[in-house]
């Protein structure tokens, strides 16, 4: 369904992913992990195109993306319209949550709705119902971000990514920000999100995430990735001396 | 002092009174409207789009409005071109030259504040837009200034008050505000402390107003802020 090549991304002189292909089917949990430093967020915000790629070209469900050089040199996308377009078919929940400050928790949810996907207000409003309920944020409805706790943030957010019923959900170190007391709620909530079937990238530090939730595990080290495989085989055999130090360390 | 001078001279204060407010109030207005794109434009990084902004900013906040007012009321009528013009119906009142100072001068003032609290807005905030897919214009309607409009509401009453104050030099080219009428009080008795004493307590009550409708706007648009 997602299908990465060949991709490159330089900031300057430096570059940090150095041709990355990846592909990932329907339902496929894939951990990403690595370093910071190593690529692995940046790899993820490629993607969805918040960082333009020097070089590569991305598809999902069959409708591709191709990024060009301008008269200047510098890689741009070229349809602004269809980066939009799959934009809405790929949600994103960032580290740092990322909500509209000055927005209720409900509109939160559902501006995107009203505007990059057009529906009406009563499907958005339904939608955003739907979403706030399975997070298990309902009663908060009202509530302004600056008034929910780390965890209770991060959820909404998830909620906001979930309205959009987009084909791939792409998590950038969802827990990192968190107090480690608010990690497991928010974990939960993704826990059930892959049972649910859904096809997720996850950037992550949570080895055990990796190891139990995820069917696929990617590590990402200096721009490329040096193991990938199903997390039994990554964490008990790996093929990578870099993994194998990674998961000793960790230990 | 004599009281039977205010109190005898008080309608033609009130007339004064409506006059500023209404000077106030039309520049304020077309003022606010203007400085949104202005400052869109001063906040944008290609330099095509905001430098021509800056420079207008620039001017208008580096000179003193009187001046201004001077060169658009007296300046302008010097120019055979612009009296023969129909144009000229406008620039020969100085009813409308103020309210084009005042408008302009406002407009500048109020980019600046805007332009600074676009530029503040939460990276993150407009990443998530974007990621959402959200069009430009939507994220402009919808997250970058209803946030920093919000956050400019202290900042933009400031502004209100020193206009209300930046009113006065209407009284200065023979308009009759507030100002205007306490001059004309001063002249007719020579009683200056009376007349402006008197106007002086119409702009405290006036600003006292302003705060205060200021202070309600902050609870109401900035509640989001409250912990």
């Amino acid at each position: 369904m997602l299908k990465v090549n060949d991709l490159h991304k330089s900031f300057g002189s430096l570059e940090v992913i150095k041709g990355v292909s990846l592909q990932a089917k329907k339902g496929d949990v894939i951990s990403i992990l690595g370093r910071s430093g190593s690529g692995k967020s940046t790899f993820l915000r490629c993607i969805n195109f918040l960082e333009t790629p020097t070089k590569g070209t991305i598809s999902l469900s069959g409708e591709t993306i191709t990024v060009a050089d301008n008269r200047k040199g510098v890689s741009e996308i070229t349809d602004k319209a269809q980066v939009r377009r799959l934009r809405t078919r790929m949600a994103m929940v960032f580290q740092q949550f990322n909500l509209w400050s000055h927005m209720t928790v409900f509109d939160n949810v559902t501006i995107a709705l009203k505007t990059a996907l057009k529906l009406p207000k009563k499907e958005a409003n339904a939608r955003a119902r739907k979403y706030l309920a399975q997070v298990n944020m309902s009663d908060r409805s009202d509530y302004y971000p600056a008034q929910l706790s780390g965890g209770q943030m991060q959820r909404v957010a998830i909620a906001r990514a979930l309205a959009m019923e987009p084909d791939i959900l792409l998590f950038d170190e969802p827990t990192s920000a968190l107090d480690p007391e608010l990690v497991e709620e928010v974990l939960n909530v993704i826990k059930d999100l892959a049972k649910q079937g859904r096809t997720m990238l996850v950037v992550t530090h949570e080895m055990a995430f990796a190891r139990d939730v995820s069917n696929r595990v990617i590590f990402f080290d200096d721009g490329i990735i040096v193991e990938d495989a199903p997390p039994q085989e990554a964490f008990n055999n790996p093929k990578s001396d870099q993994f194998k130090q990674f998961i000793s360390k960790e230990y | 002092m004599d009281f039977s001078i205010i109190i005898d001279n008080l309608p033609l204060l009130f007339k004064g009174l409506g006059l500023t407010l209404q000077l106030l109030i039309i520049s304020l207005v077309i003022g606010f409207f203007l400085s949104i794109p202005l400052a869109i434009m001063a906040a944008s990084k290609k330099p095509w789009m905001s430098l021509p902004v800056k420079i207008y900013i620039y001017i208008f906040r580096g000179t003193p409005l009187l001046i201004q007012v001077f060169i658009i009321y007296y300046g302008f009528s010097q120019f055979e071109w612009l009296r023969e013009s129909p144009l000229w119906v406008i620039f020969k009142q100085a009813y409308w030259c103020a309210i084009i100072a005042f408008t302009l001068n406002t407009a500048a003032y109020t980019a600046e504040i805007f332009r600074g609290a676009i530029l503040q807005t939460p990276k993150g905030e407009i990443e998530a837009a974007q990621a959402c897919g959200m069009s430009r214009f939507d994220q402009y309607r919808h997250i970058i200034l209803p946030s920093a409009l919000r956050r400019s509401i202290p900042m933009y009453g400031n502004e209100v008050i020193f206009m209300l104050h930046a009113t006065v030099l209407a009284g200065v080219i023979t308009l009759v505000d507030l100002f205007g009428a306490a001059k004309i009080i001063n002249s007719r008795y020579y009683a200056p402390f009376e007349s402006f004493i008197s106007a002086g307590l119409f702009y405290l009550v006036i600003t006292f107003t302003i705060v205060f409708i200021f202070k309600l706007a902050e609870k109401h648009f900035l509640k989001h802020l409250e912990q």
